[in-house]
């Protein structure tokens, strides 16, 4: 019994996971960097919505589209002013000015908010349940879970089927020649980082939900994305999402054997998986 | 000209803890520790090619290492100094099995998440005292009116020694190894360099001086936590100070540092804004001058340490 | 029409192309001919703006110079690159539809281009990564000329085929030669082949421009004198 609550829990925990390693994963794939300020896009996003809210008093359904909205902005105009001035064949210049950035991010966030606690408030939706079986599952864990999923599906149509989708996967594979196809590799970047950042900044916002942030919370976020992806096999789009959700169950298990360990046992799950797999890493958009 | 200055900077330094007070003195040591580690950086990320974003692992580890050797092994806190550095390269040689199968971005963060997991093991680890850390046993030894300029002095040692043994490496042989290695492995391979003992002397090298640097720098401070020895804001400091100094240049450490120290200083009353300054410069040294401060001297020292070559 | 005046191409400090003049009229096709490392590649990556290039191109009237290279595909330049550089996680379809992708209008269509190469129409749903080099290179081509260019750039296109393959691909090509406007540089280390599927040639050495001539009756001797650098007086 206890064993299938663990799995429920992780399942669903694993699809916030998977959702802050989706945004990761694409920027992977498709300009073969990772971006350092993913954590503070989420975490900075999640702000944004508690700046709407609190402080100006929109109502949430409308504050949260519009941080998305902000967020594909802000990631939009840094790729185009900043990091593809940075993109090479050296993949370091791009990470450190991504370090760089989220340093400048996490500081304006403590300077403008403080570093206490925040969290966004949902109402009774945040401690009802539904009981199936016995199992007492919560609603919001759900919906989160449904929203991962879903967007996942939406990804995966995007990248297959549209013509946006692929010009992006032939970025990936050649982006030198894909220019020669009209295709502006620079644009095609621009709206992947932007992508990116409001697919973290949603994230950002459910676990802003489900519990608190502060703005020192990007980096822990940063590790479990980067950790996702890794765990998923890098750039693969499922892969993501299988990556959360066994670190999802990796979490669970570990909070009841050994409550004190925190993330610890993700982290070494990493270095484990890095360890089987020796042939190197290097990955493409890929969606199956 | 440039000798003679060097040298008498050298004399100057040495001598400062007679006229300085202990704020300037603290400060100094600060300064000297924050050159130590970003030379000990730049010799891993700048001239190695291994960018981690963990070494605030080594500065814990050093830290911690000069303790425990204090406390459990009774070695007086002056040899420890330099045994805790011992200790951080032998830790670095033991994970390299595990981090040199990643390259680049995974070594980087792969890094990271190794810091991280040592910082948590120390965490819940009783014999180093758990979260709430430990005092520095063999202190009580130490004349109390020796123990800044001890500080200082060893701070003074350490990043001398740093800067020299960077300098003497870059000079030798084992130099061109490296550099050749950094620009392009394959070309590298075929003049008989060996990649991986190249990238392991260097990385336990940089671990060694890193740990030697914290060392002295939780030696003035007389008690350690791990929330304080395992800080992020380490690597934060290191690598701005290398990115905006310059990477890969000998003098980047130093003028980084001074540029760090000018911030945090005239910024102090106004939180952590000297960070935003730092990460800006950072991001535009990244963006219009990526060899750093140290490339605006080129000019005037017409050989450059890093001579562009065609194929 | 294209007008090359003074091109001048740099890798670097390196520089690949000297003075470069060449024009070509509609409907023609140059065979660019010259030994490896001469500037043959060069010179296409300077017309689609993917190298450091200096100097005038002029096509149809309008100036590429200083044109980002997917707008130079835009004003109507179509590059088949060394080496294919198919889009390995694209099907043979979405291969070929990438290469419209421009929106320029003309007699290309996907229904076209596999009339010409029968078998791309029968892979089209393929993964482009299990085709062979032969059929690669027709995906290369294909995706070039579904751009409607009005220039066609052909880099290599029978290096590492089968002699057989390569005739058919050649084949190909020639059936089309000459039907429309459309203009076609074509890079090729066979001398005689390429002499064969073109109007006229320039041969390249060191990266400059020492022979021009027609090819119908084009001189062989002096060709290879001039592909060697030996005297070409």
């Amino acid at each position: 019994m206890i064993a299938i609550d663990i799995l429920i829990n992780g399942l669903l925990l694993g699809g916030l996971y998977a959702l802050f390693g989706l945004g990761l994963s694409l920027i992977f794939g498709v300009m073969k960097i990772t971006n350092i300020a993913h954590g503070e896009f989420a975490i900075g996003g999640a702000y944004l919505v508690v700046t709407a809210v609190l402080f100006l008093g929109v109502p949430l359904w409308v504050a949260v589209p519009v941080a998305l909205l902000v967020a594909f902005g802000i990631g939009f105009a840094l790729q185009l002013v900043l990091i593809n001035r940075v993109l090479g064949d050296d993949p370091m210049p791009a990470l450190l000015t991504t370090f760089g950035l989220s340093i400048v991010i996490q500081n304006l966030l403590v300077e403008v908010f403080g570093a206490d606690n925040r969290a966004l408030d949902i109402g009774l939706l945040a401690t009802s349940g539904i009981s199936v079986g016995g199992f007492s599952i919560g609603v919001f864990p759900v919906i989160m879970f449904t929203i991962a999923i879903g967007l996942f599906a939406c990804l995966h149509w995007m990248l297959n089927r549209s013509k946006t989708g692929r010009n992006v996967r032939a970025t990936s594979d050649d982006p030198e020649i894909v220019v020669m196809m009209g295709v502006d590799r620079a644009r095609v970047f621009a709206m992947i980082m932007g992508l990116s950042a409001a697919l973290a900044a949603l994230a950002g916002i459910l676990l802003a939900m489900r519990g608190s942030i502060t703005p020192f919370s990007g980096a822990e976020r940063l590790l479990i994305a980067f950790e996702v992806i890794v765990i998923g096999g890098l750039g693969s789009i499922w892969g993501s999402l299988a990556g959360g959700l066994v670190l999802g169950l990796v979490h669970v298990i570990a909070l009841r054997l050994d409550p004190s360990s925190g993330p610890l046992y993700g982290h070494l799950l990493l270095l484990l998986i890095l360890l089987a797999r020796p042939e190197g890493l290097a990955g493409k958009v890929h969606s199956r | 000209m440039t000798r003679i200055l060097l040298l008498l900077t050298c004399v100057v330094l040495t001598v400062l803890p007679f006229f300085a007070g202990r704020s300037t003195l603290f400060l100094g040591m600060e300064i000297l520790v924050i050159v130590a580690l970003s030379q000990a950086w730049n010799l891993a990320a700048g001239y190695g090619g291994l960018l981690s974003l963990g070494h605030h692992a080594f500065v814990g580890i050093g830290g911690y290492a000069l303790y425990a050797l204090s406390r459990d092994l009774g070695i007086h806190v002056l040899f420890a100094v330099p045994l805790a550095g011992v200790v951080t390269g032998l830790f670095a040689l033991a994970v390299t099995p595990i981090l040199f199968r990643l390259r680049a971005v995974y070594f980087a963060v792969g890094m990271w998440v190794a810091a991280e997991i040592v910082r948590i093991l120390v965490m819940r680890a009783d014999w180093l005292g758990g979260a709430s850390g430990l005092p520095l046993a063999g202190a009580r030894d130490l004349p109390r009116a020796w123990m800044s300029p001890a500080a200082y002095w060893m701070a003074l040692a350490v990043a001398l020694g740093t800067t020299c043994l960077v300098w003497w490496l870059m000079r030798s042989e084992f130099g061109l190894r490296v550099r050749a290695l950094r620009d392009d492995e394959v070309a590298a391979r075929s003049i008989g360099v060996k990649p991986h003992r190249v990238r392991l002397t260097v990385f336990v090298l940089s671990a060694t001086a890193t740990g030697m640097a914290a060392a002295v720098s939780f030696f003035s401070t007389l008690f350690i936590t791990p929330l304080g020895a395992f800080d992020m804001g380490w690597v934060i400091t290191i690598v701005f100070v290398t990115v905006i100094g310059g990477m890969g240049r000998l003098s980047g450490p130093v003028l980084g540092a001074a540029l760090y120290f000018i911030l945090r200083e005239s910024l102090a009353d106004f939180g952590n804004w000297y960070l935003i300054a730092l990460g800006v410069a950072a991001i535009l040294t990244m963006l219009v001058l990526p060899g750093g401060l140290a490339s605006l001297m080129d000019p005037f020292f017409n050989r450059s340490k890093t001579v562009k070559e065609q194929p | 029409m294209l007008e090359i005046t003074g091109l001048n191409a740099f890798y670097g400090d390196f520089q690949a192309l000297f003075d470069i003049d060449i024009s070509l009229g509609a409907g023609e096709t140059l065979a660019l001919i010259g030994a490896n490392g001469a500037g043959k590649t060069s010179l296409l990556q300077a017309v689609c703006g993917l190298n450091h290039a200096t100097g005038g191109i002029v096509l149809n009237g309008a100036s590429l110079t200083g044109l980002a290279p997917q707008l130079r595909a835009a004003a109507g330049v179509g590059l088949s690159p060394e080496g294919r550089r198919m889009f390995a996680s694209l099907s043979v379809r979405e291969n070929l539809e990438i290469g419209a992708n421009t929106g320029r209008k003309g007699p290309w269509s996907l229904a076209r281009v596999t009339s010409l190469f029968p078998i791309l129409g029968e892979f089209a749903d393929r993964p482009s990564r299990l085709l062979s080099g032969g059929q690669q290179q027709m995906v290369a081509i294909g995706r070039a000329l579904m751009s409607n260019p009005a220039l066609l750039l052909l880099d290599e296109v029978s290096l590492g085929l089968a002699p057989v393959v390569a005739d058919e691909v050649m084949g190909a090509l020639s059936s089309i030669r000459g039907e429309s406007e459309m203009m076609t540089i074509l890079v090729e280390q066979d001398v005689a082949r390429a002499i064969k599927a073109s109007n006229r040639f320039a041969c390249l050495l060191e990266g400059r421009n020492v022979l021009n001539g027609t090819s119908k009756g084009a001189d062989l001797d002096a060709i290879s004198r001039a592909y060697f650098g030996e005297d070409t007086a």
